[in-house]
C-alpha cells in the first residue's frame, strides 16, 4: 500500500506511449536502485552505469510487453538488470552505438576495483556474499534480488518472474543454499590465501 | 564506514539525455502537442457513462466522491466481424465441462507411487522461452497453457525470436486424456521480442478467451471450454485504439472489461483512454464505455466476485495522478483522492486507507455488493494478509488458493488474527513473540488444522503458530522448500527424485525416482513436467 504521489502505472502508460519526459521521470525514479543492483554484479561502477543505461534502453525496446507488478516497474527493472549484467558483452554489442555516446569514464585501475569492492561490502563477509551473489545463476540472482534484497512478497515475486508461488519458494530456498555454500567457500578460500600457510 | 559508489552525475545526465532522444527518435510519436494538451489539463476526477446514480448509492464501497472536473464521453463501438477459426483437435467426446463453483482440494499422494500412469506432450512444452501454466477448471480437469515467457530472449544465447507461439490444452489430469488442444504461431512485429499471450477463463460462462497484448499479430479468440472450438474472434480495438489490458468480470456473464489507449490519425497518444465492458464474442455491443481523461490509465483486476476494480491514472504531472474505483456493473467511475488498496479475500474484500502521515491505517471490510461489514483502525501502516488453505480457486491460475475467512494484520501494535466477516479480533500476539519486526518482511500464512504456518520471505526461518491461540510454537523443523503444496504434504523435486513431505513436521513421507522440471497440482492431481512431457506423479 503506497502513499506516493506519483502514479507509476499511469506514468508508464504515458512513457511507453512515447512521452519522453515521462520516460525520463521513470529513469529518475528508479536509476539508483537499478545502479545499486548492477553494482552487486559488476566490478566497476562505470560498468554498473553502463548496465543502468542498457536496462532503461531495454525498458524502451521491450515497452510493449513490460508488465508492472504491484503497480511498479522495479521488479522488471531489477530482473533485467541481472540479465543485462549476465550478458554484459552481448548487451554492449546491441547498444554500442548508444553507449559510445556516453562520456567516457574516468580511468580506473586495479586500485579502483579494490575500492569498489570495499565500498560495496565493507565487511569481509559482506564482500564474500557479494562475490558469491555474482556467481549465482541469473535465476538464482533474480529470486534473491526480489525476495531477499528487495523484500518482494511471495505473490509479487511470482508475478514479476511469471512463475508459480510454489516455484518461487523452492527456488528461493535453493538459491539461499547455493548462496550460503558459495559464501562459505569464498570465506574459506580467502582465509587460506590471506593467512593460511605459515 | 566506507561510502557507497555514486552514479557519476555527468554520465547520468548524458544517459538521461540519450534516453529522451531514444524515445523521441521513434517514428509515429510527436509528443509536443500532447504535452501542451496535458499542461492545460486538470485531472481531479473522471465521470463515466452508465448509471452513476446506482454507483453513488454504494457509498460504502466508493466512499465520498472527489470533486470532478472531467468530461463525460461515451463512444459506441463500431461493428466488427466475427471470425471463425479451424476446429480444435478433439481426442475425447465433447461432454460439457464447466468451471466448478467449489474450491478444488489437492489430492495428496499418501504412499510411494509406482510411477506415472499417463503422459502427454502439450505443444511447445519444453521449448526455450516458454512457460507452462495451469488453470484449474474442476476436479480432474485443468487447462494447460504453454505461453511465451517475458524476457526469454535476454537470458537465451540465441537472437531474439521473430516468431512466437501459444498452446492451450484441456486435460483430464486423472486419466491423462487430452480433451482438446489448440496451438497458435505468429510472426512478431519488428521491435517486438515477445508477446504476452494467455488464456483467461471467462468466469463460469463455459468459455475461454485467448488474448495477446504487446503484439497485434497474436491470437485473439473466444473458445468453447468443452471443445476448444472458436466461438468468435475477439476484436476489441477500433481503428486508433490499442488494447492494453483485458480483465475478466467474475461470475457467469462471460464478459470482460478492456482498457484501450487512444491515438489520433498521426499516431499521437491522446490524453484519454476508454474502458469498455463487453461480451468478448460480441464487442460491437458494449454494455458500457467509460472515458477516463488521463493519458495513462491502469484498471486493476477485480478479484473475487466483487463488482468493482481499482483504477490508477496519470495525466503527465505527478500532481495530477490519482486513484479511483470503477463499478463493473455500470461503468461508473468515482475518483478517490486518498491512497487506498483493495485486498480481495475469500468471501469479503478489505479496503485499506493509510493516513497521509502513515501514522494509522483504516481497514474496511466489504461484502460483494460493496456494503460495509466493519471498520478497524490500526496503528501505523498495516500489513494485511489472508490466511490461506491449499484448495485452489476454479478458473484461476494455479497458485490462487482459497482463504479460511480470516486474515492477519501486522501493525505497530503486533500481530492480530481477524475474522473477515465481522472484523473482530480473534487473538493478538506481540511481534517479539513471533520473532518479527515492524515493518514486517513479506509473510505468507497458511492454515492446516490448528497450525498456522508463517512463511518468512525475509531470510528468517518460517514459524509455526497455534491457530487457536496465536501462541508461537517455534521455528519450522524444516526449511519449507517445495515446488507445490497439497492438503497435508508438500512435494519437491531434487536430483531426479520427487518427495512428499509432511508440511508441519517436515517428515519425508516417500521419495520416488522421477525427473521433473516442475511439479504442480492441476485439477487437484499432482503432475510433473520434464522436457516436452507432462505426466502424472503416481
Amino acid at each position: 500500500m503506497g502513499t506516493e504521489l506519483v502514479n507509476e502505472p499511469a506514468l508508464w502508460e504515458l512513457a511507453r506511449g512515447g512521452d519522453s519526459g515521462a520516460f525520463a521521470m521513470l529513469y529518475d525514479r528508479h536509476r539508483d536502485r537499478v545502479f545499486g543492483q548492477a553494482l552487486r554484479l559488476m566490478r566497476s561502477p562505470h560498468d554498473a552505469e553502463d548496465v543502468t543505461a542498457m536496462v532503461f534502453l531495454e525498458l524502451w525496446r521491450r515497452r510493449k510487453i513490460v508488465t508492472l507488478v504491484n503497480e511498479t516497474l522495479i521488479g522488471w527493472l531489477l530482473v533485467t538488470t541481472n540479465n543485462v549484467s549476465h550478458n554484459f558483452v552481448r548487451s554492449m554489442r546491441r547498444y554500442k552505438a548508444v553507449i559510445d555516446r556516453i562520456p567516457p569514464a574516468e580511468p580506473e585501475g586495479a586500485h579502483d576495483f579494490d575500492r569498489v569492492d570495499e565500498e560495496i561490502d565493507s565487511a569481509g563477509r559482506g564482500r564474500s556474499v557479494g562475490s558469491a551473489f555474482a556467481q549465482l545463476s541469473a535465476n538464482d540472482q533474480n529470486i534473491i534480488t526480489l525476495c531477499v534484497l528487495e523484500e518482494f512478497s511471495l505473490a509479487e515475486a511470482a508475478a514479476a518472474l511469471r512463475i508459480p508461488v510454489g516455484t518461487v519458494k523452492s527456488r528461493l530456498s535453493r538459491a539461499k543454499q547455493r548462496l550460503s555454500a558459495l559464501t562459505t567457500e569464498d570465506i574459506q578460500r580467502t582465509a587460506i590465501t590471506s593467512g593460511g600457510a605459515k | 564506514m566506507t561510502e557507497t559508489p555514486k552514479f557519476d552525475p555527468q554520465r547520468s545526465a548524458a544517459i538521461r539525455h540519450l534516453l529522451i532522444e531514444n524515445v523521441e527518435a521513434e517514428p509515429k510519436r510527436r509528443t509536443s502537442h500532447l504535452r501542451a494538451l496535458l499542461a492545460g489539463l486538470i485531472i481531479t476526477g473522471v465521470v463515466a457513462s452508465g448509471s452513476t446514480a446506482l454507483a453513488l448509492n454504494r457509498d460504502s464501497l466508493f466512499g465520498a466522491p472527489a470533486p470532478s472536473t472531467g468530461v463525460e464521453v461515451s463512444t459506441p463501438p463500431t461493428p466488427t466481424a466475427s471470425v471463425t477459426t479451424p476446429p480444435a483437435q478433439e481426442t475425447e467426446s465433447p461432454a460439457r465441462i464447466s468451471v466448478a463453483t467449489a474450491p478444488i482440494v489437492p489430492q495428496d499422494i499418501a504412499t510411494q507411487p509406482t510411477g506415472p500412469t499417463w503422459s502427454l506432450q502439450p505443444p511447445g512444452l519444453g521449448e526455450p522461452g516458454k512457460l507452462v501454466g495451469s488453470i484449474d477448471i474442476s476436479e480432474d480437469y485443468a487447462l494447460i497453457s504453454v505461453a511465451p515467457e517475458h524476457g526469454a530472449d535476454l537470458t537465451s544465447e540465441s537472437l531474439p525470436a521473430s516468431t512466437s507461439s501459444l498452446s492451450v490444452t484441456l486435460v483430464n489430469t486423472r486419466t491423462g486424456d487430452q480433451v482438446w488442444s489448440r496451438e497458435w504461431h505468429w510472426d512478431l512485429e519488428a521491435g517486438v521480442s515477445s508477446a504476452d499471450a494467455r488464456a483467461l477463463v471467462l468466469g463460469t460462462s463455459g468459455r475461454v478467451l485467448v488474448v495477446t497484448t504487446g503484439s497485434e499479430n497474436g491470437p485473439r479468440e473466444v473458445l468453447d471450454l468443452s471443445t476448444g472450438t472458436a466461438v468468435a474472434a475477439f476484436q476489441p480495438a477500433e481503428p486508433g485504439e490499442t488494447l492494453k489490458k483485458v480483465s475478466v468480470v467474475p461470475g457467469d456473464s462471460g464478459d470482460v472489461y478492456a482498457t484501450l489507449a487512444q491515438r489520433d490519425d498521426q499516431g499521437d497518444v491522446l490524453p484519454y483512454s476508454l474502458v469498455k465492458r463487453f461480451d468478448p464474442a460480441n464487442t460491437t455491443d458494449a454494455q458500457w464505455v467509460t472515458r477516463i481523461d488521463a493519458a495513462g490509465v491502469n484498471v486493476g483486476d477485480s478479484g473475487n466476485d466483487i463488482g468493482y476494480a481499482k483504477v490508477t491514472y496519470y495525466a503527465g504531472d505527478p500532481q495530477q495522478s490519482g486513484n479511483g474505483v470503477l463499478d463493473l456493473a455500470t461503468g461508473a467511475f468515482v475518483a478517490r483522492p486518498e491512497p487506498f488498496e483493495y485486498y480481495p479475500f475469500t468471501g469479503y474484500t478489505i479496503r485499506s486507507n493509510p493516513d497521509e502521515a502513515g501514522g494509522s491505517s483504516t481497514l474496511t471490510g466489504l461484502d460483494d455488493d460493496g456494503n460495509t461489514l466493519w471498520t478497524r483502525t490500526e496503528t501505523g501502516l498495516a500489513q494485511v494478509d489472508e490466511v490461506l488453505t491449499s484448495a485452489a480457486i476454479p478458473g484461476s491460475p494455479r497458485w490462487s488458493t482459497v482463504g479460511t475467512g480470516q486474515f492477519v494484520v501486522v501493525s505497530a501494535n503486533g500481530v492480530a488474527l481477524v475474522d473477515g466477516l465481522t472484523g473482530s479480533t480473534i487473538w493478538q500476539a506481540a511481534l517479539a513473540d513471533w520473532k518479527l519486526e515492524y515493518p514486517s518482511v513479506p509473510l505468507r500464512f497458511e492454515a492446516q488444522g490448528d497450525v498456522l504456518t508463517v512463511t518468512n520471505f525475509g531470510g528468517s526461518p518460517s514459524s509455526l503458530v497455534d491457530l487457536t491461540t496465536g501462541a508461537w510454537m517455534g521455528f519450522s523443523p524444516w526449511d519449507i522448500s517445495y515446488e507445490t503444496s497439497g492438503a497435508e504434504y508438500a512435494y519437491r523435486s531434487i536430483d531426479g527424485q520427487v518427495s512428499a513431505i509432511d508440511k508441519i513436521s517436515g517428515e519425508v513421507i516417500w521419495t520416488t525416482d522421477l525427473a521433473a522440471d516442475s511439479l504442480f497440482f492441476a485439477g487437484g492431481r499432482l503432475v510433473a513436467t520434464e522436457g516436452n512431457t507432462l505426466r502424472s506423479v503416481g
